[in-house]
């Protein structure tokens, strides 16, 4: 039996390695920076608090992609505060060419905007899809079949493309 | 723009965010000590202040009925309105409502302690998040409502009783009865209006989420 700063140890090294997969949701799912940092302190708690309960029978990031989109699903905002898009966060602006900047800016205000447009579940599913992770796995996180998986997937790019296509 | 062109984007607003926001552990160490500030998490908190609450009342009226046994003298409240029937009768009520909402509230706390500690898919996780919100809404609106129009029957039956409005003693019955009966209802429709307007479009969301995972089931049919 592992005692608590031991485990503790043992997860914030996981934390170090595997962040990035926070990160992602909540670039997923939120809107504006304050929520955005909300939801990673969010889930870095209920990482903690569930991390006790990980057996190891699967991969440790799909776990974390569990628990990580668990939790910003079931987030739950009354006050929508003002919003401040994500392609607000100038990401692109430091960069010398402005025309580019500009162009990426616009590319990801477009991304943005089709993002908007789905549901909280396809958005998990679109998110690991975009991570490039297989059906089966996708399929484990999301608690569906393959074959639905599948299914979903076509409905969701036909969707995306609809409101990218639109501009 | 393509789901091709998407997947870059995205690919370069992830790498360009963990770049320039890893957290490193000291914070991360820091931030897991935090209180969450999730919905359940807060319903954890009131349930905290009524274990204390409840657990104190359940307490003190406890020893007071116990008491009213021992030395009636000592223990009867209110001697100008309630006899030591009376007292041992409201202080049962106090005692069972109390004893009731402290047991289906525990209850309710380990449901939630179980769910928060434990990484199921994201439907399953779904459909037991619904469930405990929804145990728990019902819980707030049937003791709320409870509460209510015991307190309501009690304050009528102390104001009348007072007066010395009624004559004998079904009248009383049936009157108190009655207030409480219409404090019941009315208490009922404020409460799940109250709880409708705080969780109902939330949940509604919630429910649509699961419905669009459980279409799996139209599928392997």
């Amino acid at each position: 039996m592992k005692d608590k700063s031991q485990l503790e140890r043992e997860f914030l090294s996981h934390i170090d390695e595997s962040q990035g997969i926070i990160h992602k949701v909540c670039r997923m799912y939120c809107d504006n920076e304050e929520h955005r940092k909300d939801l990673f302190q969010e889930i870095l708690i209920q990482l903690w608090n569930s991390y006790a309960s990980f057996r190891g029978d699967s991969k440790f990031t799909t776990w974390m992609y569990r628990v990580a989109l668990n939790v910003a699903i079931q987030d739950f905002r009354k006050s929508k505060k003002k919003r401040q898009l994500f392609f607000q966060t100038n990401i692109f602006k430091d960069s010398s060419n402005e025309s580019k900047s500009s162009f990426q800016d616009e590319k990801l205000k477009l991304m943005h905007n089709a993002i908007t447009n789905l549901n909280k579940v396809e958005k998990a599913i679109v998110m690991l899809h975009l991570d490039e992770k297989s059906n089966e796995e996708i399929a484990e996180i999301v608690g569906i079949s393959q074959n639905y998986v599948r299914v979903k997937m076509n409905r969701i790019k036909i969707k995306l493309s609809k409101t990218l296509n639109k501009k | 723009m393509e789901l091709l062109e998407l997947k870059s984007v995205w690919n370069v607003v992830i790498e360009n965010t963990i770049s320039k926001e890893h957290v490193d552990e000291f914070i991360v160490a820091k931030s897991i000590k935090k209180d969450s500030k999730s919905l359940l998490n807060k319903i954890k908190r009131v349930m905290y202040l009524k274990f204390f609450l409840g657990g104190l009342t359940l307490i003190l009226c406890a020893t007071i009925l116990v008491g009213s046994f021992i030395k009636s003298e000592n223990f009867t409240f209110y001697p100008s309105v309630f006899d030591i029937i009376d007292n041992r009768l409201f202080l049962v009520t106090i005692i069972v409502f109390m004893a009731l909402m402290l047991s289906w509230n525990f209850k309710a706390f380990r449901e939630i302690n179980r769910f928060e500690t434990t990484a199921s898919s994201i439907k399953e996780s779904l459909s037991k998040f619904i469930g405990i919100m929804g145990k728990t809404i019902q819980l707030n609106i049937y003791f709320g409502t409870v509460f209510n129009a015991l307190a309501l029957g009690w304050i009528f039956y102390l104001i009348n009783n007072r007066k010395g409005f009624f004559e004998d003693s079904i009248e009383v019955i049936l009157m108190t009865a009655l207030v409480t009966a219409v404090g019941f209802m009315l208490s009922f429709f404020i409460n799940r209006f109250e709880q409708k307007l705080k969780f109902g479009n939330y949940l509604n969301q919630l429910k649509s989420n699961l419905k669009y995972l459980d279409e799996n089931k139209k599928l392997s049919k």
